[in-house]
Order: structure tokens, then C-alpha cells, then sequence
């Protein structure tokens, strides 16, 4: 047990080092804060060591590689070596004392010290009840199934991965969760399927400190102030309507996560941004769309949104801007193309799949009416439900924002992605062939995950801007000076 | 509260020696709709203070340029990035309704609410994960339990499973037959791993018959390349070379 565990951290601790030095390189680390600094970003680097490491072994995976530990290691400390080689100018952020602020006094200190026990406590409580439940329903049949193959294998057993009847459904679906637990199980001495509950509660975990950390890095200064707290509190409060998925095991928070997490760091470059926001964003974008097939649809909409508005905003002569979206584009294409070709070359479908490219008719999206109607009411139910107070305080900050002429892009983008992402949902169910009496109970009470967090992070962003002055140290663009 | 687009850009004492010729073109984009001034830090902290709304100089007094934009309604956010071009910090003078504390206290008691409405449920989750804790085996064995089709999964299946799991070798290649029902395929496939089933045209080392028939007579017998094992009437596995 205490090899495992050990493993598991160690493997945590790559994934976390090749992240950090990514975001050194980005310039999303901030300089001279030491220890403490590197503590703050540490799970914004494991999530993008995740995003990095774990995508690019799978597609090494395609073209023949094994997936072992070594290999992981290997493309980690590769991520590390030409990060440290690179050094993307990046905006200074103006060195707050947010820090020295909150625990200027003794309350506060006590106050802050409070909630970090409390929170801790939260993640370690959660950490330690995820890893002893069972493997169950999507996890043991499709997530679960191919991660334990490819720990015990190393490669695509063509069994598993190439027989539509084996293949637990959903033959396509991409590597990223099952690889990920292939690595996690080789890490602790061999397969723990049961830790992957612990996993994605991480990931989850993660995620959250992430998109906190991405909002206040512009907002350095005013870590201290209310709204910043407030957004802190609202990306906690996402934490209820997810934790039954995480214990069921699937994919859907990681994706929808990954997801978020991209469209908030461009929804931030939009806003006032670097390079780095938008490249970071297009690894979470790869990330969500080597996970699930419908976060892979939503990351794609998401960046032709992103080509979209900034096309809309005539700063197309931004050559840094231009530059960055189109690394973004490149890196997020290289990464989920190979399992792609994979998959047609292999003749692999996927029973749920839309009939392409009779689904794209209006002719016959027309004619199911009824579908359409089913999945939408049962959408709505869900969100509702569960969502109520999060879909709320997203339509009010959007509102405050536009009202206020304070939203400007990063409002419209996050309406626009939400609204496409909808769409996109409701595209799938009512143009699937499989019968909607079984995927409407089994499956929209988790897919809604995917617009929903979104949902959360973005009202977060908003509402961390209400009464907040950024305090960016740009360097003018050269080609517009 | 003031709201500062960017506190970049040269100082205001390089600007004037510099004359302010950086300014030109912001003044041609904006001078026709905007009253666009151009003030040292001091002059804006007492243009605040004048107003009679509290103003942090501390944000503004890094020596930095700044124009201010009298005619705040006219400015959206956006515009702001534009200055960008001159590298000069904007800041928009005006009461700003936004910063006020009553927004925020609207969306941080909505927040609350929406956690607290949930904060039963995280408790619930939490504790049925603590109350379900099972061990690494079966933990990879629960899926055997549950039936996609709602049919009711038949015990002696499970039992055999397990026992089937015991026996295999983690080499063994096997076939299923045309097994159909619960505990499903996928499930049985993850419980054996890492045995593997044989795909199609594949030669399966091992034939598992579960229930749906007796073991075929050809299978039954022992050969010195084939292996017969026997759970109970209907479910057995043969090895068959390899």
C-alpha cells in the first residue's frame, strides 16, 4: 500500500513539475514567489501536465509506442527540457501583497487558516472516500476496461479496442481517461481501478483551484478584495451537482472540466490576455477533446468561436494574437487527429453517432420533432435541478456585465460557447438512431456536466470583475504602436 | 472606484520628455467622440477625491501615464485595449455602479444559497462512498452485479465468474460462445482481464459456457491437450490446447 501510494505521488509530482515548467515558459508562473508561489500553481501545473503529457502519449501510442511509465516519463521530461529552452514574453503582473493583506491581522489569518484546514480536509476527505468504491456501470465497461488493458498490455489490444462487440460501446471514444488510469495503476505497482475515483476527484479538485487562479493572475491585486471570494465560493458550490459522477466513475468531469477550463482561459485572452491564456487554453481545449466525443464537438465549436470573434474584432493585424491562435489550433489538431485516423482506419463506429451527413439536413432534424422535444425538456429538467442557482447567477453577471458595458468580449464568448454547446447536445441526442427512452435516463443527468461547469467557471470570471481593476503590465503590441 | 484598463506603459515624466507625441494617434481615434486628457497620477487622485468617491492612489501612483476617459458611457471595456496601441493606462472617471457593494453582495448571498441548497447532497455522496467502500477485488468485481437490461442477474453467474477468474490463466485467450445476458459481456471481460477474449477468426485457448448449455460432448472427456472444468451442470471451461 505505501509503494502505491508513493507511486501515485511521485507520478502526480512529474505531471505536476512538466506543467509548471509549461507555464513558466507561457508566463502564467509568476516569478520571486518561492516556495509559496509554486505551491499556489501546483495543481494548474498538474492539470496541465495532465493535458500535455497524457495526450501526447497517446498519440505515441497510435503510432506504435508503448504506453508505460517510462514513456510518460520520457515526454514529461521532454515537456521540461524545451520548456526551460523557451520564454514567451509575457505581461508582468503587478506584484500585489494579497497575501500579506489577508493575514495582516491575526483574525484574518485565523479566517484563512480556517478555510484552507477546511478545504483541505474537504479534498483529502473526498480523496480518501473516492479510492475504495467499486468500478460500475460506463467505468467498468468502457473507461475502466480500457484502462486496465492498456496497464496490463501497454498497447491497443485489438480485442478490446477494434471489435465493436467488445469494445463496451462506444468504440471511439478517445484515450485520455483510460490512459491516464493505465499510467496512474503502472505508478502504483499495478491496476487500482478503484483509484480513478480518487483521480478524477483530483482532476476535479484541480480544476476549480485553476480556474481560480487563472481569474485572479490579471486580478492579482485584488485577491484580497470581496468578489474575488465570492467567485472562489461560486466555483466551490459547482462541487454538490458533480460528486455522484465522480463516484459513478466516467468521463464526463473530466471533459467537461478540460473544457471549461479552455474556454475560460480564452474567454481571459479575449479580455486582456497573453499568448499564454490563449495557449493554454488550446491545450485544456486537446485535453476535453481526447476525452469524450461530445466534449471533442464543444472544444472544435469552441474554437471556431474564438476565430469567430476574433476575426469580428479586426485585430487581425495582432501578430502576437494571431500567433498564439493559430499555435493553439495547430497543437489542439496534432493532438486529436492521430486517434482519429485511428479509428476510421480501423472501421471503428459508434452506435450513437449522428447518421453523417443525413443529420446535418434540416430536412431531417425536422422530422424529429418529437426528439427534439424529449431531449430538450429533459435538458432543461436536469439543469434546473441540479444547476438552478449557477444558470442563475450566469444569466445575472452576463446581464450586469453587458448592462455595464464591462462584459465586451469575454460575456459574448462565454454566451455564445454556452448557447453552441446546447446546440451541439441537442443536435446529438435528436439525431441518434440509438432509442431515446434509454440514453435520455442514462446518460443526460451527466452530460449536462459539460455546458454546466463551463457555466460556473464563466460567471466566476464575471463576477471576479465586478468592482475589480486589473492591474496587467503589458508591453504594447509592437505591430499596432 | 475608478476602473483601470492598464497600468502600463512609460511614466509620465518620459512622456513629457518625450513630448507626447505617443498620444497622436489615440487622440485621432478617439478625440472625435471621447474627452480624452491626459493626466500625471496626482491630478487623477485629486480629480477622485474632488468627485467625493474614495480613490486608491496606491493603484494609480506607480509613476505611470494615464488617460482618463471623462465620458464613461461611451467607453465599453473593449475600447480600453485599444490604448494598448500607445501604451498608455486608462482609467474612466465616474461613479461606476458596477464596484458597487450591493452587486456583490447579491451574487455572494446567491452563491451561498445555491451551495447550501446542495450541501445535504455532498454530505450524502460522501457518506454513501464511505458506506460502499469495498476492496480491490471486488471493487473490480461490482460491476457483475448490476444488469443493463433490468433483468435480474442470475447469482450462480456471478459465482461462477469469480470462480472462472481463479482459474484462468493471465495468458488465457477465451471465448464466450454466443453468450448473451447479465452480468453482460463488457463487464465479464473487465472482471478477467487480463485474460482476453478472442476476437473474430482468433483461436480461443479456453471456452467458457455459462449456463446457456451443457458442456458440448465433443468438449467433454480428458485429452492430454484438452482440460475440462466443471462448476456445476451447464457451466464449465474447456482448455483446448495453447
Amino acid at each position: 500500500m505505501i509503494r502505491a501510494v508513493i507511486g501515485f505521488v511521485l507520478l502526480h509530482a512529474a505531471l505536476c513539475g512538466a506543467g509548471l515548467a509549461t507555464m513558466r515558459a507561457l508566463g502564467l508562473l509568476r516569478a520571486g514567489q518561492g516556495v509559496r508561489g509554486l505551491l499556489t500553481a501546483a495543481p494548474v501545473g498538474l492539470l496541465v501536465g495532465i493535458v500535455l503529457v497524457i495526450p501526447t502519449v497517446i498519440v505515441l501510442l497510435v503510432c506504435g509506442v508503448p504506453l508505460t511509465l517510462v514513456t510518460a516519463a520520457i515526454v514529461a521530461a521532454a515537456y521540461c527540457a524545451v520548456s526551460l529552452g523557451v520564454r514567451i514574453r509575457s505581461a508582468s503582473v503587478a506584484t500585489g501583497s494579497w497575501w500579506s493583506k489577508l493575514t495582516s491581522s491575526r483574525r484574518a489569518l485565523a479566517i484563512v487558516l480556517f478555510v484552507g484546514v477546511l478545504l483541505v480536509l474537504y479534498v483529502l476527505g473526498g480523496l480518501f472516500a473516492f479510492s475504495r468504491l467499486g468500478t460500475v456501470w460506463d467505468d467498468a465497461r468502457i473507461w475502466s476496461l480500457r484502462g486496465l488493458t492498456l496497464a496490463y498490455y501497454h498497447r491497443l489490444v485489438p480485442t478490446i479496442f477494434e471489435v465493436q462487440a467488445q469494445a463496451g460501446g462506444h468504440p471511439v471514444y478517445p484515450l485520455l481517461q483510460p490512459a491516464l488510469e493505465a499510467i496512474v495503476s503502472q505508478a502504483m505497482g499495478g491496476p487500482q481501478p478503484r483509484w480513478l475515483h480518487s483521480e478524477l476527484w483530483l482532476i476535479f479538485c484541480a480544476g476549480i483551484w485553476t480556474a481560480g487562479y487563472l481569474i485572479a493572475r490579471p486580478w492579482r491585486r485584488t485577491m484580497s478584495d470581496p468578489p474575488y471570494w465570492i467567485a472562489v465560493l461560486l466555483l466551490v458550490a459547482l462541487t454538490p451537482a458533480v460528486l455522484g459522477n465522480i463516484a459513478w466513475g466516467g468521463a464526463d468531469i473530466t471533459g467537461a472540466v478540460l473544457l471549461s477550463l479552455g474556454t475560460l482561459s480564452i474567454g481571459l485572452w479575449l479580455e486582456e490576455g497573453t499568448s499564454g491564456e490563449m495557449l493554454i487554453g488550446g491545450m485544456f481545449l486537446a485535453g476535453a477533446a481526447s476525452t469524450k466525443d461530445e466534449d471533442a464537438i464543444a472544444a472544435g465549436l469552441v474554437l471556431l468561436l474564438t476565430v469567430a470573434l476574433h476575426i469580428s474584432r479586426q485585430l487581425r493585424g495582432d501578430r502576437s494574437r494571431l500567433w498564439a491562435l493559430a499555435t493553439a489550433i495547430g497543437y489542439f489538431a496534432v493532438i486529436v487527429a492521430p486517434w482519429r485516423i485511428w479509428t476510421s482506419a480501423h472501421h471503428l463506429t459508434d452506435s450513437v453517432e449522428p447518421p453523417l451527413p443525413k443529420a446535418l439536413s434540416p430536412v431531417y432534424i425536422a422530422h424529429r420533432t418529437r426528439e427534439l422535444h424529449l431531449t430538450a425538456s429533459a435538458m432543461l429538467t436536469q439543469v434546473t435541478h441540479e444547476w438552478g442557482a449557477v444558470l442563475v447567477l450566469f444569466v445575472l453577471a452576463s446581464a450586469v456585465s453587458l448592462i455595464g458595458r464591462r462584459g465586451g468580449w469575454p460575456t459574448r464568448f462565454y454566451l455564445f460557447s454556452f448557447v453552441l454547446t446546447v446546440l451541439a447536445m441537442l443536435w446529438l441526442y435528436t439525431t441518434t438512431s440509438v432509442s431515446l427512452a434509454f440514453l435520455l435516463p442514462t446518460s443526460m443527468y451527466r452530460t449536462v456536466d459539460m455546458f454546466m461547469i463551463l457555466v460556473g467557471f464563466a460567471t466566476a470570471h464575471q463576477v471576479a470583475r465586478l468592482g475589480c481593476e486589473p492591474m496587467l503590465a503589458s508591453p504594447p503590441h509592437p505591430s499596432r504602436a | 472606484m475608478g476602473e483601470l484598463c492598464h497600468a502600463h506603459g512609460r511614466s509620465y515624466r518620459q512622456w513629457r520628455h518625450e513630448g507626447g507625441s505617443e498620444l497622436g494617434p489615440v487622440l485621432d481615434m478617439f478625440g472625435s467622440w471621447l474627452t480624452v486628457s491626459v493626466r500625471p497620477p496626482k491630478s487623477i487622485g485629486s480629480r477622485r477625491a474632488a468627485e467625493g468617491a474614495p480613490f486608491d492612489r496606491d493603484r494609480c501612483s506607480r509613476g505611470r501615464l494615464f488617460v482618463a476617459i471623462a465620458k464613461r458611457d461611451a467607453a465599453s471595456w473593449d475600447d480600453c485595449a485599444r490604448f494598448r496601441s500607445a501604451g498608455i493606462a486608462v482609467v474612466r472617471i465616474g461613479r461606476d455602479w458596477l464596484a458597487s457593494p450591493r452587486i456583490a453582495a447579491v451574487f455572494a448571498v446567491l452563491a451561498i444559497v445555491g451551495a447550501a441548497i446542495h450541501l445535504r447532497g455532498v454530505g450524502s455522496v460522501l457518506n454513501q462512498a464511505r458506506k460502499h467502500a469495498v476492496s480491490g477485488l471486488a471493487g473490480r468485481e461490482a460491476c457483475l452485479a448490476q444488469s443493463l437490461s433490468g433483468a435480474p442477474v442470475p447469482a450462480e453467474r456471478i459465482a461462477f465468474v469469480r470462480w472462472v477468474k481463479r482459474r484462468l490463466p493471465a495468458s488465457a485467450v477465451y471465448s464466450l460462445g454466443s453468450y448473451e445476458g447479465e452480468p453482460d459481456i463488457w463487464c465479464i471481460t473487465q472482471v478477467l482481464l487480463p485474460s482476453l477474449p478472442a476476437g473474430p477468426g482468433a483461436r480461443a485457448t479456453w471456452t467458457i459456457t455459462m449456463g446457456t448449455s451443457p458442456v458440448p460432448p465433443a468438449e467433454r472427456g480428458t485429452r492430454p491437450d484438452r482440460e475440462v472444468l466443471i462448476y456445476r451442470p451447464g457451466y464449465a471451461i474447456v482448455r483446448s490446447g495453447g
